[in-house]
This record gives structure tokens, sequence and C-alpha cells, in this order.
């Protein structure tokens, strides 16, 4: 069944109508079967719509802040280096996992899940007590949560304050109707929602700013600098870098350097550490920085991790040491590498070097010790030739002849 | 915002007739202020309204991540145009335009589409409950999921005119601002969005 003014209904109100029209709608509407079913399926269809309002939670309010200020925030505050550190915290930061149990602890409140971070776009809204973050970098403690960071660092949500407490630094305080706090880790951000705007707090190497309402930035020093692991985003780009230097450092040893020494000092693993040391090592060296290159394949070595690099690592310490001059802590370092790696693929490279070191300083009894049972490989029958040119040449000036 | 609908029940069931309020003469009126207008400002003032608005377009099927993310992709977008808004049209509507637009490009994933639509069938739940009588709640929750997979089979660009018009009560001309289209073709729009709805609502009746 079908009516002609029902085109005039879905149409309503057209432009230039007129009230005549409107009337005559109306009338025809509510005498008309059709129409009439019309009107009240988009009546009822709109009333149950408007009906449906989805309400914003106050925490999801202040996340969403916090994300959107951090894809926003230029450099309005000021400090170069906190806002490059805001940023990094977004790309690398896992606040979660403190450095030993004692320095982590929630009471009076629930912290959830405290290992372990959410992709960016699993926002968790449900009524935790504590929301753990990656995309904004952040921890949420409900209120009446005291959230401590070492024994002596804490951050305390309590019937609507903040308050902010760093080692060695004076209290802080900022008021928070809503009980929700944003807490980040070094170089990170926080956000609390005030009767009539966001205060900030951020903390960047030790110092903590709070910009409460008023506009007044406070800027404290706290002794404590956090170190947390990174996520495994930055495991990826960490490992970018490595390569990145890696490939560059024969062409450009200083930024090879530069790159690894920026992976270093964030949170490498040990493995990511043992990678920077040697391409900082390899770096020294190809800029004929000799002593910074030996101390470098020294710290490789004596890496738990460097296991696998450290019979190498010796032997171009040596190498580095006797471009440096200094023949004896050489020595040392290959009577390290022999003590540690006696049959390492390495040992006949070992023995050369060990024979051209003693050959250097006259030792030449003790250098042919040195080659008895030694493989025979070039570098070794190079290192032999050397002793036996050295042992003629000094015969020949003893006996007087040229 | 004051909820405005085109079609609004007047007394018992059958005696439905036209609200008078359907905005057609109403006059936006031009941002006076538009200095002192920042980010933080209008997040704080507006942000409930994005909310709602995005929430609203994306349906019921969306998630509270999704609507999140684009709130945040809509506030992103408001720190870029800042420097360029003139004042010329209220800053809501500008901002719905925003928020439209954004929800538009959220939508124009075909995949995306597809996975609201099968949430939202599988969806049980999709009114909180308000009544108290269990039967009652339950009736309105399975009356909102048909008007929702009715305005599914509606393309996007004339199920938001639909809303914007019906639910939030905008009017043509403001969505025309907002959308950056003709109020002409607000007009057709709606028309078409009305008459698809209509037809999609009536099948479902059928199917009960």
């Amino acid at each position: 069944m079908t009516c002609p003014m029902r085109d005039d209904l879905y149409r309503y109100p057209w432009p230039g109508i007129t009230d005549e029209e409107r009337r005559s709608l109306r009338q025809h509407t509510s005498g008309c079967e059709v129409c009439r079913a019309t009107a009240v399926r988009l009546g009822d269809a709109s009333e149950l719509l408007a009906a449906d309002r989805a309400e914003l939670a106050p925490a999801r309010r202040v996340a969403l802040w916090s994300a959107i200020e951090a894809e926003t925030s230029g450099p309005r505050w000021g400090w170069p280096a906190l806002v490059f550190g805001v940023a990094l915290a977004v790309a690398l930061l896992v606040v979660v996992r403190a450095p030993s149990e004692d320095a982590f602890v929630v009471t009076g409140g629930e912290l959830v899940e405290p290992s372990r971070s959410l992709v960016s776009g699993e926002r968790r809204t449900a009524a935790t007590n504590v929301r753990i973050e990656r995309a904004a970098a952040k921890l949420q403690l409900a209120e009446g949560t005291v959230f401590t960071l070492t024994p002596r660092d804490f951050v305390r949500v309590e019937r609507g304050r903040l308050d902010l407490e760093l080692e060695g630094a004076e209290k802080l305080d900022v008021e928070i109707p809503v009980a929700h706090v944003a807490f980040l880790g070094d170089g990170a951000a926080a956000t609390v929602d005030v009767d009539d705007g966001f205060a900030r707090v951020e903390v960047h190497r030790g110092h903590a700013r709070v910009t409460p309402r008023d506009g007044t930035p406070q800027s404290v020093e706290a002794k404590q600098r956090w170190t947390h692991p990174p996520p495994e985003e930055a495991r990826k780009r960490h490992r970018a870098q490595l390569d990145r230097a890696r490939s560059i450092v024969a062409d450009d040893a200083p930024a090879a350097q530069k790159i690894a020494q920026a992976v270093l000092e964030r949170d490498a693993d040990d493995a990511e550490a043992v990678d920077a040391l040697a391409l900082i090592a390899d770096a020294y060296r190809r800029s004929g920085e000799h002593r910074s290159a030996a101390d470098y394949y020294a710290q490789v070595a004596a890496h738990p991790a460097g296991r696998g690099y450290a019979e190498e690592a010796l032997l171009r310490r040596a190498k580095m040491l006797r471009a440096d001059g200094d023949d004896e802590a050489a020595l040392a370092a290959l009577e390290e590498a022999a003590r540690r790696f006696a049959d390492g693929p390495l040992a006949p490279e070992r023995v050369a070097l060990t024979v051209h070191t003693l050959t250097a300083v006259g030792r030449f009894d003790e250098a042919a010790r040195r080659l008895e049972g030694a493989a025979d490989t070039p570098a070794v029958r190079a290192a032999r030739d050397e002793l036996e040119n050295a042992r003629r040449m000094k015969n020949s000036k003893g006996s007087g002849h040229p | 915002m004051v909820v405005t609908r085109a079609f609004v029940a007047a007394g018992a069931r059958g005696g439905y007739v036209f609200a008078s309020a359907l905005g057609e003469s109403d006059t936006p009126r031009a941002a006076s202020a538009r200095d002192g207008l920042t980010l933080e400002k209008l997040f704080r003032d507006h942000v409930d309204d994005v909310h709602r608005i995005v929430a609203r377009l994306l349906g019921p099927a969306a998630s509270d991540s999704d609507i999140d993310d684009v709130v945040q992709q809509v506030f992103v977008a408001v720190h870029s145009a800042l420097p360029r808004f003139r004042g010329d049209s209220k800053v809501t509507t500008w901002l719905y335009g925003i928020a439209t637009r954004t929800v538009l490009g959220h939508l124009r994933s075909g995949r995306r589409h597809r996975r609201m639509v099968e949430t939202l069938e599988a969806m049980t739940q999709v009114l909180p409950a308000e009544t108290a009588h269990p039967e009652a709640q339950a009736e309105r929750r399975e009356a909102l999921q048909r008007v929702w997979r009715a305005l599914m089979q509606i393309k996007p660009k004339k199920r938001v005119v639909f809303l914007l018009y019906q639910v939030e009560g905008l009017s043509g001309r403001e969505i025309a601002e907002a959308l950056d289209v003709r109020p002409a073709t607000v007009h057709t729009r709606l028309y078409h969005a009305r008459r698809e709805l209509d037809a999609a609502l009536a099948r479902e009746e059928t199917q009960r």
C-alpha cells in the first residue's frame, strides 16, 4: 500500500514550503494510514536514537586530553629538552615496572596489571583503579591510591588532591576534584583534571614541573631518575638505529658513534648495549682515538652479554693499546684472552699478536715459546718471520756486522 | 544542545504531528569572539558534544576505543584548523563539521563498516538500562537495535545528515555549512535517508 503524499513527508520541510502546504500535509498525515505509519516509524526511531546518549567518563576525558595534547603540543613550555622527553615518552616508555620490588608499591587502591603495557587503541575504560596505557604512556590512579615510585618518592591521590613528593624536593599539591591522575616516568608528562582546566605535571631527568591552573609553572629538582624497560617498539627502533650506525660507521664514524651512544643512554637491553658498545669502539678506532676504542672494547669483553664478542674485543683492545704505545697493557689484554679463550677460534691470531708484541718489547725467548705448538696459519708464520728477523737484527748488531 | 526532531509525538500514538521548530528559519550566529579560542578551551567546552556526536554517528557497534580515536582525530584536526577559523559560523557548527567529516573518513573503510555491521548483528545490548522494568528495557533494546540495523543500510553520507538533522537538531543550513555542501544537497540526502530508513524499518517490522 502506498500514498503519493508520502514523498512529501520524506521531503518535509522542503525549501520555500508555505504555511498552507504545512497545514495540508499535517491534515493528510493524520488521516492517511500509510503516511501516519511512516511518521510514527521515523518519529519513534528518532526518539530512540536521541535517548541513547553515550556519556564521556571523566577518566576518558583526561585520557583524551592527554593524547590530544601529546599529539598537538609544540615547544610552548620553553623547555626543549622536556618536549623532546615527552615525545620520547610517547614513543619509548612503558611506565610499568619498577627497578625493584620495594620501589613499586601501591596501597589504598588497586594497581591493575603493573607489568603489562597496552598497545595503542586498546584503551581500558572499565572500572579499574589503575589504567596503564601505552598510547599516552600513563598510569591512572583512583582516589585513595598511593603509588610509590621509590621508597621515598610517591604520588598520592587522596580526597581530590594530588600530592607529588619527590626525594630531595619540596612537596607539591595540586587540587583535583576528579581523582584521575596521569603519571609518567622519566621524560614524560602527566595531566590532572582540575575545576576549569588541566594542570600538568612533567618529569624529565629528575626534574618535575607542575603547571597548575593559574599557569605559573613551578619547577623542582628530584634526585631520582627512573628507568623502565623499553617496549617492543623501542626494541625495534634500537635495532634499526644500531643497524644504521653499523652501515655508516666506515664512512661517518662520529655519526655512528653518536647514534650508538644515544641507544646506550636510553633503556637499551643487554644485547643492544653490547652492540652499541662495540659500535662505539669501532667508531673510535676508525677515528684514530685508540685509547678510547680500547676502553670500549674492554667494556664489550667485560659485559655479561658480551661473551660472543669478548674474544675479538680483547684482541681489538690489544691492537688499540699497541697503537697507543702501551705494549704492556696490550699483553695483559692478550693474556686475558688466552685465559678465557684458550682454544677460541681466534687463537692463532692471538698467538701472532702476542708474538708481535713480545718481539716489539724484545722478549724474544718468550715469543718463541708462544709459537711452540701454534697452528701454522699465515698470521702465525708472519709473526715467526718477524721474530726471526728481529733476532737476526739483534745478533748482527751485537757482532758488529752490517 | 537542544534536540529537535522533525517528528514528535503529540498525544497518543497515531496523533503524530510535525514539529514547528524545524530550524530552517534558524540563523547561524556568527561566532563573535574568535580571539581567545584555544584548543584547551574548545576541548573543555565541547568535548562532550563532540564525543556524543561522534558516538552517535559511528553507531552502537563502535567501541569506546574507536570513539576515542575519532574524537582525538577531531581535536587534532581542530588544532590544525584553528588558525584559519574566521568565525563565519558558530563554533559548534564548525566543530560538528570537522567531527562529521572525520567520522565519514573513518567510515570510508569498507572493512570497518562491515565490522561494525557484524558487531551490531552480534550485539545483545545496545541500550543502557534506563527504565527499571526489565521487559521494557528489553523492548527498547530490541527497538533500538532494529533502528540501527536499518540505519546501517543507508550510506554514511545520508545517514549522517539524517542523524544531524533528526536527532541532533541541526538546521539544514547548519548541516550544509558543517559538511561544506549546498543546502539543496542536504535536503536531497535527508529525503533519501528518510525514504530508505522508512523502507528498512518497514521490512524490519514485517520480519518480526
